[in-house]
């Protein structure tokens, strides 16, 4: 049984492009909030269809899209935007109210997950639960010639796009003023308003750049596998999870290792032969990490989350 | 005198626990006021309420006579009411310049934040040569001084010092002592919330006494540390 | 006298009211043509049927169509009076949503809330385990009209309980036999490679019907993958797969996971035939795959482009109605609500138990499916068919469509 092991390793490469590009905004929430927001996988999903309501207008209430109104770089920053903004009312409507009265962190997951269910519903309400697509040729979708493998433009723009994010996002928790505010917020809301932070500010902030990276996320999920349904960040949400616990809750850099490494898992226990026992090699990975290095690959404690 | 910081009639409560019963006190420009008092008399509360943390009852904070009851934190800060909080509270997974960076958050004026920061650091050698590490592994004496670094930063028309010797050994209580001193006589003006009152006489130039939500006595500190009751309570 | 003249004159009305329907039926070749039994007389004013389909989650794009066909046919049945005059025929919909859990719940609602004469549904074959045995053990007859796991209607094990289950959909293991003959025959297939979902009934047994109709034609596997509901990239198995250079890859897929695999084959260079199960009859494979589709073989229980005359006239006014072609999903509902119907027109009682003898009884009935008959086992007998996707369309496979396809 031989592997066809360069095409296997394109594989694994733009799938833990699109799984850390995911978990990303897991891990920035988590690192300001720190909590999970289960809800941002149905932000992702409203990413895809905001993408999509651009791209195509009206006609996606009615049928099939078929035809671009719109080029795609102009689809691409409003999914990214209007998936922003749906964040934000997240923040605002199930988490905002809890913070102002302390509640425990217990209820904000909850809350989290009320939201998620009422995101998916509106989606499946405005939009209908069959699947979607984005039109034919939107994106060049014909493999790069002159390679020895598979590769479509598409796989490289994910892949270009979701490590540049992860960059970008990097410097901006790092070296910012912006990233050094959130950062503070993550440790002590108090401490940080008397530097005179606007702390609900910063926190419509971190979720609208949450919510901008599910929305991109969204979008190359959508153009890249064509296949969108409201329900569509169900099966991500638990991989985002896996990513983040794996790589350490709130850690950037952990995020994008823990992405690139569960897409190399899947992949490869597949190539090796396995697919019917891929998702238990995950998780045996997540099982084996949580006890010798219950922090995760990265993660550096509560204190230092960030 | 210019009154920088007027309080009139401050009253907090915690649900049906009364915390301050309608206080008043002022703060002149370039002064250092010490609120002096037991455990539990109210000295945090006060600062807090000033800086927007806790919300009055009633009452009013004025601050160079604009009405700034009830504004929320950041607002106060941005304001010039700066407070270096009880127990320190550096930023602990920030460097020390991270930290120092963020204490002139407001601020816009990068050359200036570079010259203000490299003050800090002509002041505090020693957080000069920590300026890469994390503010949560340096000593609690260098926690302190990173605090006080960090809301000189800012730039404050009013320092609110919340216990800044609590919990640090005798030694650094009179370097931190020191460094207060220094502050003032660079012109600074202070509210200082202390516990040790010996101390927070020695400095201050006025003085308030709280006990159980109310002012008690105040005049001069000189004046105080002569008075047979206060030494008897405070200075025994 | 009186009494005579009345009945003369509701006789008329009765006369006027079912005629025109008859040639209509008649003329359009519409369903209800079906004279077995007469205009029943002893019905009440209201007939209540229940039905239970996935109308939330990922499973609404089969409950959907579903809903809408049985709608469509209850709105035909009362528009034509098919129960006699005076008697309404109503649909009770309750969402079973997409786990057993969900279906059990709806279908002890319908029950305790509803006199039934039947029930449709569930969706999905582990919900029809789950739930049918509820409505056998209260006595109300179910009918299936999606379910295609093996065994279904024979799931108890007391038997007396079995004789109230029945379904439309032909099973997979009926199908794909089919299927893989005459691809065999007409391709030449010697070796494939097969990808399938592991963890759901209905792609389960899709999956062990086509293992064994390829071990009975003598077709080698060469490699078998699998991969779970919900995933959306397949690259990993079909780089394997492909590697392997097989004659055909067989899926077995519902169709939220069927475009993508067959997206994903071509976009990875394979060109040749895929073969499907049922879970690919839906017009969204043309809608999602595009050009991808092309050359995609699907055995199934019912073709839109099925020449039939009740198929044609079911086509046309169901997307009169709501705008989009029909699937399989909907002609197999449409046609669940016309059995039942059909049943308790002949029974003339809404009693599920005397329904329950009539939907028996029901032989060579005409339906968009084909001349229809349900087996000892209450299993549906027609015939299947072979498609061939080619410029966007289902076409029946022949050795020329198979030539214009992959040019031999």
């Amino acid at each position: 049984m031989d592997i066809n092991v360069p095409q296997q390793l394109v594989n694994a490469l733009w799938l833990g492009g699109l799984y850390s590009l995911f978990a990303l905004g897991y891990a920035l929430i988590f690192s300001v909030l720190g909590l999970l927001n289960l809800s941002h996988s149905a932000v992702f999903a409203c990413g895809a269809f905001v993408g999509l309501y651009t791209a195509c207008g009206d006609e996606v209430f009615t049928t099939t899209c078929t035809e671009l109104d719109r080029p795609i770089w102009i689809v691409i920053p409003a999914a990214m935007i209007g998936a922003g903004i749906v964040s934000v009312a997240v923040d605002r409507v199930a988490f905002w109210p809890l913070r102002k009265r302390n509640a425990p962190r217990m209820n904000q997951l909850i809350s989290s997950i009320g939201a998620a269910a009422l995101l998916v519903n509106l989606l499946q309400i405005q939009f209908g639960a069959a699947q979607q697509r984005f039109p034919f040729g939107s994106i060049p979708n014909d493999p790069v010639s002159g390679l020895p493998v598979v590769i479509t433009p598409i796989q490289i723009t994910a892949l270009v796009i979701a490590l540049g994010l992860m960059f970008a996002l990097r410097i901006l928790v790092k070296r910012t003023r912006l990233g050094r505010e959130m950062r503070t917020v993550a440790f002590n809301e108090r401490v940080a308003s008397l530097l005179g932070v606007n702390v609900d500010r910063t926190y419509m902030t971190a979720f609208f750049i949450a919510g901008a990276l599910a929305g991109a996320a969204g979008m190359m999920y959508g153009l890249a596998f064509n296949s969108m349904t409201p329900f569509m960040g169900e099966s991500v949400s638990l991989k985002g999870l896996t990513v983040i616990v794996l790589g350490g809750l709130g850690s950037i850099e952990g995020a994008v290792i823990g992405g690139f490494l569960i897409a190399a898992i899947e992949v490869f226990s597949v190539a090796l032969g396995r697919s019917d026992i891929r998702d238990a090699f995950v998780f045996l990975l997540l099982f084996v990490i949580l006890v010798v290095r219950p922090r995760g690959l990265l993660g550096q404690g509560v204190e230092d989350r960030a | 005198m210019t009154t920088l910081l007027q309080i009139k009639e401050l009253q907090v409560s915690y649900g049906a626990i009364i915390a301050l019963r309608g206080i008043s006190f002022e703060v002149h420009l370039g002064q250092v006021v010490s609120l002096i008092g037991a455990n539990g008399a109210g000295k945090s509360t006060t600062i807090n309420t000033l800086s927007g943390l806790i919300k009055p009852r009633s009452g009013q904070v004025n601050f160079e006579d604009q009405d700034i009851t009830g504004w929320r934190a950041d607002r106060v800060t941005r304001r010039g009411l700066v407070q270096v909080p009880e127990g320190r509270q550096v930023i602990a997974p920030l460097t020390v310049r991270e930290n120092l960076e963020m204490g002139a958050y407001l601020r816009r004026d990068k050359a200036e934040i570079e010259q203000d920061i490299q003050a800090v650091f002509d002041r505090f050698p020693r957080l000069k040569e920590r300026h890469h590490q994390k503010a949560g592994s340096l000593s609690g004496g260098e926690q302190q001084m990173l605090a006080l670094g960090r809301a000189l930063v800012a730039r404050p028309k009013l320092v609110m010092l919340d216990e800044p010797s609590m919990g640090l050994a005798p030694l650094l209580v009179n370097e931190v002592f020191a460094i207060i001193r220094s502050i003032k006589e660079e012109g600074k003006t202070i509210l200082l919330v202390e516990q040790n009152a010996r101390k927070a006489l020695e400095i201050a130039d006025y003085a308030y006494v709280l006990e159980r939500g109310q002012i008690r006595h105040h005049g001069p500190a000189d004046e105080l540390r002569q008075n047979e009751a206060i030494i008897k309570a405070y200075l025994g | 006298m009186k009494t005579l003249i009345r009945t003369i004159v509701v006789l008329t009305f009765a006369l006027v009211a079912v005629v025109p329907f008859q040639v209509q039926a008649q003329d359009g070749g519409g369903m209800g043509a079906w004279d077995g039994c007469p205009v029943p007389e002893n019905l009440p004013e209201e007939v209540t049927i229940g039905a239970v389909f996935g109308l939330s989650g990922n499973i609404a794009a089969y409950g959907e169509p579903q809903k809408r066909g049985v709608e469509l046919a209850v709105a035909e049945i009362n528009e034509a009076g098919y129960l006699g005059e005076g008697t309404t025929l109503i649909a009770v919909f309750e969402d079973g949503g997409s786990d057993g859990e969900a279906s059990i719940a709806a279908m002890d609602k319908l029950i305790a809330e509803n006199e039934l004469a039947a029930v449709i549904g569930p969706t999905l074959s582990a919900q029809a385990f789950a739930a049918d045995p509820i409505a056998a053990e209260n006595g109300v007859v179910v009918l299936g009209v999606s379910n295609t796991a093996a065994g279904l209607t024979t799931m108890n094990e007391d038997e007396e309980l079995d004789q109230f289950i029945f379904r439309n959909s032909l099973p997979e293991a009926n199908v794909i036999p089919n299927t893989i003959t005459k691809s065999t025959e007409i391709l030449g297939l010697e070796r494939v490679g097969v990808i399938y979902g592991n963890d759901d009934d209905f792609t389960l047994s899709g999956y062990d019907a086509f293992a064994d109709a390829l071990e009975a034609s003598e077709v080698e596997v060469v490699r078998t993958e699998t991969f779970a509901r919900g995933d959306v990239d397949f690259s990993p198995q079909l780089t394997n797969i492909i590697n392997d250079d097989p004659d055909a890859i067989v899926v077995s897929a519902l169709i939220a996971e069927a475009v993508p695999v067959v997206l994903q084959a071509r976009q990875l260079g394979y060109t040749g035939p895929i073969i499907g199960g049922n879970g690919f009859n839906s017009p969204a494979l043309f809608a999602q795959g595009g050009e991808a589709a092309e050359g995609v073989i699907v055995g199934a229980a019912w073709n839109i482009g099925s020449p039939s005359e009740l198929s044609v006239t079911f086509t046309e006014t169901f997307t009169e109605a709501y705008g989009a072609a029909p699937d399989q999903f909907a002609a197999q509902a449409y046609t669940g609500a016309w059995l039942v119907a059909t049943a308790i027109r002949c029974a003339d009682s809404a009693d599920s138990a005397d329904v329950r003898e009539a939907l028996a009884a029901i032989v060579d009935y005409p339906t968009p499916l084909g001349s229809f008959s349900f087996d000892e086992t209450r299993n549906p007998v027609h015939e299947p068919v072979v498609q061939i996707v080619q410029e966007g369309m289902f076409k029946l496979l022949t050795e020329e469509t198979a030539a214009q396809a992959f040019g031999e």
